[in-house]
């Protein structure tokens, strides 16, 4: 700690002030001309010097002025700054009026210190809270999507409560976390995504835990994204920080007295698109009946279709259906659909504000309830939250203490394929045409086991998956803050900020017996997961003009933190009693794993902006950390590795500098900034090899596993990971270089930024070959870069009597690249995977997270696929190749708002172009042929592709001494053949097939939201209590057009089976999205 | 005064940082939950039950794969065409979780001077470095298992200087290494802990029994190779594994923690079944006669086959489906093309039962098996007495040409395969009932019925006797894949085909489903037999050596056959 303190030192020293003599004192107060209350913190300095002082609580200042003095200023940010003569009087008084302007925008930033945006050298984007309120979405992230250059979003499905993934300017950690630092009221907010399951073979729609967040009591939102923007904050601010101020956590002052507000808002909730099914053919294969899963049977009615079939269920005693039962044999087109229910998302919040003379006091209480169109799913948060604040003399306190209260239930998910599986999703969406799912019975009314007509074997029906294997969660999370500071001279301000941040998240899997997975006997699985963040950061701030040209700010900081996780599962098998979801009820109990971690990081931090003349800024950052996860040294058990990281950036208002005075030219700014942000490794990476207690072989979690204690003998394994005790940090580093450009009294505004950050020296595990005895091993290797361009462009087209449009165009450009792996290591498989199915991979010179899978020979020639002449199928390439790339080529957001007198109508479309998704339910759509994409299928198709050997897969050559000379495929295969083939014979087009045929590309252009609303007018109110009603409507998801994913299945592209997870562009039958409808009212009195 | 408050109140604020030192602050970086070390007694254990997993009858083991090249079941892992990463999971599951560990006991129980876990240790290392060898060929084995001391880029071996050593290049081959684990276990005080040892229960003799059966199999594995008379000689007459010294490992009935044998909770616990049963075992058994079954052959069951099979359907028939159909006894290939697909026969397909992995035992009456139908608590058998048996007789036969002294043991190894049976069945018939009835009633098989016995005698020649011997040794490795597959290589028998199809060769492979239009003619693989296994992937880009292979070995290379596949 000795280093720390010498840096405080020399900073400290660089802020010593001069001292002045003085020989009279003026007095007054300072006010806000729109609210008549007093204005504190302002700035009151004798112009032409650096002498000052600040306002206090109530907007009274006093100050000793010399005799020469002429005039005093009064500047404070976000206000015109303001001049008055001193005359003979001593008291002088001032009106400040806010700035409207943008060039004089105040943001927040790092460590929540609010600059003028003019001054800041790199890009930062504000969403305000009317931008994320009353939308029909309850989810904090969705309601950004689309809103914010840079920042790229993706959720994960339409289940209430289902995770998001968020990235700003792309991925720059290997394998590490990607998703940006969320502070929130100046305390972290963990936003990972836990999974009870595997996601791949069961799994749920599991919460990102922002999902916590209240959008109501959001006062704004700041996204700093890049690393000099983020570098204050340290290790994890490689990703972006957003930073949120809470309504309540903000002790923001509002108008004098006391404001209560009520808002509500009710949405309607439907699926998003069902496919537009063909109701022409049933079950079958090539036109014959059978009991399939594939509708490729006979057409209805047609004379090879049979008119009716054995009921599935035929000589069923419990259900009481005779051994001879049929069913008819036609087509039940509401069969999918009428599984869905409507939804809805119903929103009450109440807020109340106290503004007094010296304190604030907000509290606000909110509830979200989602019902979602999945039967038995559903959302609910409530949400509490009070704060206040108040000054006293030199003191500023504030704090916060919010309590939320999150449960989710829903289906099970998981590929359809996946051995054990329980998911809701696996045969639905493309049962067949002539099962009749509502019609049938679903469950045996004496054993209780699920029956799903003839698939009762393959798959749960839905129906019965929906209503008895569930997943639930809920979250109880306490977030606290508080906040000091100390006026020590009215440019020299310490301050204290400290929070906690803690949740536990008790969950409950289960699967009833009678279902396929879990074998059938019923499985409970509770896991408990306990989070604590603990915070706190002291702030010495100096913020004085040391001439009338040059300003200067500074602060120095000291910052701690610690995370502490701490989960439990267990795991009950055999459930006794039907209908009870609890572990006691089952015959057999055990552990299901534990998790533990706790780190700890102490930062020293400094920043320095000198101005002048208010158009030129330079500050220069620095952070040094200490990181409980790191060795010294190299040294093992010697943890508390420090690292340092600076960062430099500059802005210029060119306009001003270069006393450019054109009526046309509101704002030229450039920036540039370059910064390095450093992060730590995991916890205990770096430690000794460790053992596990009571290992596993096998694959246990699916059931296919074998699991210590053995018959009653216990057993300690090695881990599979040689942990690597001189692991050093990562380091992004960032050349970020921009412009605001503002015309015609900010009518027209551009800002765009380019940036190029490269993360080298990426803590990751090195897959080593298994014959070392280790699956992997801790190091510090290669490098990922990520180049972009992100533009935003705000237009007013129309602003006249009272009409007012204006134009918002977001754009997004990152180009995510892995550079580099360490010498030898071809590339990096990671995430979930089937065995020997595609795989997300790293490959040095490609994209980060491309597919890798099967693919179809290719003539080396052409480059068409190679087609077995015998059986008129693809040959398949033997080698795994690259297929596929989930990352868009840019993204764009269109941003529209109307308002004339009090209504307001907005509409936001986005654009994503390009990034494929490799999706199981397009495939079993086409492949189980129940689309109108199939439904003309009576006519023979010819794969597109040359001849080719099976054998040495090689095209067909006439000339051998030609590879020209290819013949192309002339074999035809039936419609059916060409969308399922039989495991192992060659693929088609969809099921069974090679990997490819499966990756489609997500470009979508999507309403994504529309909102109209209503302020009704004040004279209306004016007899009431109101002062403001506001009524809207809202739209969510309304329509969208993906030109490249098969015509008929309407899907929707933006899924994840993996969530929040670093793998991104994969679907393995996830329940669907949705749109949503609502209808909204605000008022406040 | 004012200031003064604000410190100490600042000061309480900061107490994260003024506790303790900082040395205290940041010495949080040790998992408190997971341990550092771990003693010899622990770690055995596992290894076995890692062993047995990664070389048994299951989807995570080598065993379902290659049971289904040997026509013993049908399941979606048995392509000829191998898929690059096919046995990732065997490979790294037995060098990760099995051997690693195995490593370290050898370690630290030489530096302890722990003889017993020493020599026990080398044994189950050299036990599983010889299925490596046979079924991949040249493995990483000389500088394998040393990631924490530096070398994660092990060289590969030559599979024959794995089995016999290479001075030259410091190998010690697999038969030294046996010599040494024996004469470790013969020093004084060597023992082991019996309730950490899952195989034998620590009982040393049995240690010493297995090494010498070991060495045994090794040489008979060899034998066109070189001439090893001299070397079993010795062994036949001396220490041997005794009638009830298996080695292999019993699973339990529990499901939480789950120890029941894999493969049981991938055919009666997960849906649908992961296997069928091929056509070519159950006629063998049915008509005693894999070579030359016709259908006007009188049938003669073998007696072990309700053990063998467990036929789901409750009457007689085909459920209305395409596959091969013989009484109750109903099976297909999953994914072939004869429009039946392999779900939808998840209920009325015959499955493994109750022999391979104690599933259920088929009393003639048929139902839709689940978890509850069967108890799962069988044995997965790695080298049991039956097979050293047979071991015996083949070396009698073809090495010391004495074929009166191979009858001898083919009778005991016939009889030993009939008491396997019946030690599944007590095991089973032991268990805790399921589903309100007991799961077997009448455990007895009796004694081989004479037919059998009398087979090898009644063999025209040697080579015909050879046959018989193959034939009965793969009926009773039913659930030992990896040793049949061996043996087919070495042997070239039992010759697996089915009526009216040409008969199989080793070179030439079985006969795949697409072809011939026959549905239940082989197995759904296509093309050659293997003649070894693929190496994953993974681990083909992972390890750096530049001696260790970058590309699969091809047929075309002279290297394709491991060195004793003559």
């Amino acid at each position: 700690m000795k280093r720390p303190l010498l840096l405080s030192l020399l900073l400290m020293l660089a802020l010593v002030g001069r001292v002045w003599a003085q020989n009279r004192t003026v007095s007054g107060r300072v006010i806000d001309k729109s609210t008549n209350e007093g204005l504190p913190g302002v700035s009151v300095i004798v112009k032409g010097t650096t002498n000052g002082t600040a306002t206090n609580a109530d907007g009274q200042y006093s100050l000793a002025v010399p005799a020469d003095a002429t005039t005093l200023q009064f500047k404070y940010l976000g206000y015109v700054t303001v001049e008055r003569p001193i005359g003979g009087s001593n008291t002088i008084d001032a009106g400040l009026d806010v700035d409207t302007k943008q060039l004089n925008e105040v943001v927040v930033t790092a460590l929540g210190v609010p600059r003028e945006k003019r001054a800041l050298g790199y890009a930062t984007a504000q969403i305000k809270s009317d931008q994320i309120v009353q939308k029909s979405e309850p989810d904090l992230l969705r309601t950004i999507a689309g809103k914010v250059p840079g920042v790229a979003i993706t959720s994960s499905s339409g289940l209430p409560g289902s995770s998001s993934r968020i990235t700003i300017r792309g991925n720059s950690s290997l394998l590490g976390n990607n998703q940006p630092l969320f502070i929130v009221d100046g305390v972290p907010y963990d936003n990972s995504q836990t999974d009870s399951e595997n996601s791949l073979v069961r799994g749920a729609g599991y919460s990102s835990r922002t999902a916590d967040i209240d959008p109501n009591n959001i006062a704004d939102i700041q996204v700093l994204k890049g690393a000099a923007a983020a570098a204050l904050y340290g290790s994890r601010a490689a990703g972006g920080v957003i930073v949120i101020t809470t309504k309540t956590g903000g002790g923001q002052r509002g108008a004098k007295g006391i404001q209560l507000g009520y808002s509500t808002s009710y949405s309607f909730e439907k699926v998003a698109a069902l496919p537009d099914y063909q109701n022409e053919f049933g079950s079958g294969a090539n036109g014959v009946y059978t009991t399939a899963n594939g509708s490729w049977g006979p057409r209805f009615g047609s004379p090879g279709a049979p008119d009716s079939i054995p009921h599935p269920q035929a000589g069923n005693a419990n259900l009481g259906i005779p051994a001879n039962a049929k069913i008819p044999y036609k087509a039940y087109p509401n069969n999918v659909k009428d599984y869905f229910n409507t939804g809805h998302v119903y929103e009450n919040s109440i807020s109340l504000n106290s503004t007094g003379d010296n304190a604030t006091f907000s509290a606000i209480l909110s509830r979200v309830n989602q019902v979602g169109i999945i039967p038995n799913s559903g959302f609910t948060r409530n949400n509490v939250s009070v704060g206040g604040s108040g000054k006293y003399n030199k003191f500023t306190i504030s704090g916060t203490v919010g309590y939320t209260n999150t449960e989710q239930q829903g289906p099970q998910l998981g590929a359809n394929n996946a051995v054990g599986n329980a998911t809701a999703f696996a045969r639905t969406l493309f049962m067949p045409r002539n099962l009749d799912l509502q019609g049938l019975p679903y469950i045996d009314p004496v054993t209780k086991q699920q029956y799903f007509a003839w698939l009762t074997n393959q798959a749960d029906n839905p129906i019965w998956s929906t209503e008895n294997n569930q997943y639930k969660s809920r979250v109880d999370r306490v977030t606290a803050s508080a906040s000091l500071s100390y006026a020590i001279k009215d440019y020299l301000t310490l301050s204290y900020t400290g929070g906690v941040n803690t949740y536990t998240d008790s969950r409950t899997t289960t699967v009833r017996p009678g279902s396929n997975g879990y074998g059938g006997i019923g499985n409970v699985l509770e896991d408990n997961i306990q989070n604590t963040e603990l915070e706190q950061t002291v702030l010495l701030s100096f913020n004085k003009n040391l001439t009338e040209d040059i300003s200067l700010r500074a602060s120095l900081g000291q910052n701690i933190n610690q995370r502490q996780q701490y989960f439990q599962a267990y795991s009950g098998s055999g459930i006794i009693v039907f209908g009870i979801d609890n572990i006691e009820n089952t015959e057999q109990k055990n552990t299901n794993g534990y998790g533990y971690y706790k780190r700890r990081l102490i930062g020293v931090l400094g920043d320095l902006t000198v101005g002048y003349k208010d158009f030129a800024f330079i500050t220069a950052t620095a952070r040094n950390d200490w990181s409980s996860t790191l060795n010294k040294d190299g040294i093992l058990g010697n943890s508390g590795r420090s690292f340092f990281y600076p960062s430099v950036s500059g802005s210029l208002v060119v306009n001003e500098a270069l006393k450019i005075d054109a009526p046309w030219l509101s704002l030229a700014k450039v920036r540039v900034a370059y910064a390095r942000v450093g992060r730590d490794a995991d916890p205990y990476v770096a430690g000794r090899l460790r053992y596990g207690i009571n290992p596993s072989f096998g694959n246990p979690g699916q059931k296919l596993g074998t699991e210590f204690p053995f018959i009653g003998v216990t057993g300690l394994g090695v881990s599979s990971v040689i942990s690597n005790p001189n692991l050093t940090p990562e380091f992004t580093n960032e050349l970020e270089v921009g412009t605001e450009l503002n015309f015609f009294k900010n009518r027209i505004s551009l800002n765009a930024s380019y940036y190029d950050r490269r993360s080298t020296a990426q803590i990751a595990p090195v897959t080593i070959t298994s014959a070392a005895g280790f699956g992997f091993y801790y190091d510090n290797f290669g490098e990922v870069s990520n180049k972009g361009f992100e533009v935003k462009l705000d237009v007013t087209p129309i602003d006249t009597r009272g009409f007012r449009w204006t134009s918002t165009v977001n754009f997004t450009r990152n180009k995510n690249v892995v550079e580099n792996l360490t010498s030898g290591i071809d590339q990096i498989a990671f995430g979930t995977s089937f065995a020997g199915g595609i795989q997300s991979i790293l490959r040095p010179g490609q994209d980060y997270g491309i597919f890798y899978g099967t693919r179809a020979m290719r003539d080396p020639v052409s480059g068409k696929r190679l087609i077995n002449p015998v059986d008129g199928r693809f040959i398949e390439d033997p080698n795994p190749q690259i297929i596929g790339n989930p990352n868009p080529r840019f993204l764009m957001g269109f941003i529209n708002q109307f308002t004339f007198k009090g209504l307001t109508l907005g509409v936001l479309v986005d654009y994503r172009h390009g990034g494929d998704l490799y999706s199981t339910t397009l495939q079993s759509l086409l492949g189980r042929g129940v689309t109108k994409d199939t439904e003309d299928r009576d006519r023979l198709i010819i794969l597109d592709g040359v001849q080719g050997d099976p054998n040495t897969r090689t095209p067909v050559l006439t000339d051998v001494n030609n590879p020209a000379s290819t013949l192309p495929n002339t074999t035809a295969i039936t419609y059916n053949d060409l969308y399922f083939s039989a495991a192992g014979q060659g693929g088609g087009a969809a099921v069974n097939s090679v990997d490819e045929v499966s990756v489609y590309d997500a470009t979508t252009v999507r309403l994504r939201e529309i909102s109209l609303g209503y302020d009704l007018p004040k004279s209306l109110l004016d007899k009431t209590p109101f002062s403001l009603i506001n009524i809207s409507l809202s739209g969510r998801n309304l329509y969208w057009y993906s030109p490249n994913i098969p015509k008929y299945t309407n899907f929707d592209p933006e899924t994840s089976t993996f969530g929040a997870s670093n793998q991104q562009g994969f679907e393995y039958t996830n329940a669907p999205t949705t749109r949503r409808y609502g209808i909204n009212l605000r008022v406040t009195f | 005064m004012r200031f003064r408050k604000v410190s100490s109140a600042l000061a309480l604020a900061a107490i994260l940082l003024a506790a303790p030192g900082c040395k205290d602050f940041f010495d949080v970086n040790t998992d408190p939950l997971s341990p550092t070390e771990a003693n010899v007694v622990q770690l055995l254990p596992g290894t076995q039950v890692a062993m047995s997993t990664y070389l048994g009858f299951n989807i995570q083991g080598l065993g379902h794969g290659t049971s289904g090249y040997m026509s013993q079941v049908f399941n979606g892992r048995a392509e000829f065409i191998q898929a690059q990463n096919a046995w990732q999971t065997p490979w790294s599951g037995l060098y990760t979780d099995m051997l690693s560990n195995n490593e370290i006991i050898i370690r630290q129980a030489t530096a302890d001077a722990s003889w017993g876990y020493v020599g026990v240790a080398q044994l189950q290392k050299a036990y599983v470095f010889s299925q490596l060898v046979d079924a991949f060929g040249d493995v990483p084995y000389s500088e394998a298992l040393k990631g924490t001391q530096g070398v994660r880029n092990p060289r590969f071996d030559a599979a024959v200087d794995i089995y016999n050593g290479n001075a030259d290049k410091g190998i010690q081959g697999l038969f030294s290494l046996i010599d040494e684990a024996l004469a470790n276990l013969a020093k004084p005080g060597a023992t082991i802990n019996g309730s950490a040892d899952i195989v034998y229960g620590g009982n040393m003799s049995k240690w010493q029994h297995f090494g010498q059966a070991l060495k045994l199999k090794l040489y008979n594995q060899i034998r066109k190779t070189r001439d090893v008379s001299a070397d079993v000689q010795p062994l036949l007459t001396q220490g041997l594994l005794n009638a009830d010294e298996d080695f292999s490992v019993g699973y339990g009935q529990s499901n939480s923690p789950e120890n029941r044998h894999i493969g049981f909770l991938s055919d009666y616990v997960n849906t649908p079944p992961e296997n069928s049963i091929a056509p070519y075992i159950f006629l063998l058994m049915t008509y005693g006669d894999g070579k030359d079954y016709a259908p006007t052959v009188a049938a003669d069951p073998d007696p072990r086959i309700p053990y063998y099979f467990f036929n789901q359907l409750a009457s007689p028939g085909s459920a209305g489906l395409n596959g091969f159909s013989s009484g109750r006894f109903f099976t297909t290939i999953p994914y072939s093309t004869d429009g039946s697909g392999s779900a939808n026969t998840g209920d009325v397909r015959t499955l493994p039962g109750l022999y391979p992995y104690g599933g259920r035992y088929d009393n003639g009456t048929g139902i839709v098996t689940d978890e509850s139908s069967a108890p799962g608590n069988g044995i997965q058998r790695l080298l049991p007495y039956f097979s050293q048996k047979f071991t015996e007789a083949e070396i009698q036969l073809t090495v010391l040409n004495n074929p009166t002294a191979a009858e001898v043991a083919y009778r005991e190894g016939v009889t030993a395969a009939f008491a396997a049976v019946d030690k599944v069945a007590s095991r089973v018939n032991g268990a805790a009932p399921g589903a309100g009835t007991n799961y077997i009633n009448t455990p007895g098989i009796g004694a081989p019925p004479a037919s059998i016995l009398n087979k090898f005698a009644n063999a025209s020649s040697n080579e015909d006797k050879l046959r018989v011997l193959m034939e009965q040794k793969y009926i009773a490795s039913f659930g030992m894949g990896p040793d049949i597959y061996t043996d087919f290589r070495r042997t070239h028998y039992p010759v697996l085909a089915v009526p009216g199809e040409v008969q199989a060769q080793p070179d030439l492979g079985l006969v795949a489903d697409t072809q011939g239009g026959n549905p239940y003619g082989g197995t759904n693989a296509s093309g050659f037999l293997p003649r070894r296994l693929y190496y994953p992937l993974t681990d083909l880009i992972a390890n750096l050596s530049p001696e260790a292979p970058k590309v699969q070995v091809q047929p075309g290379d002279a290297n394709y056959r491991i060195f004793w596949d003559r």
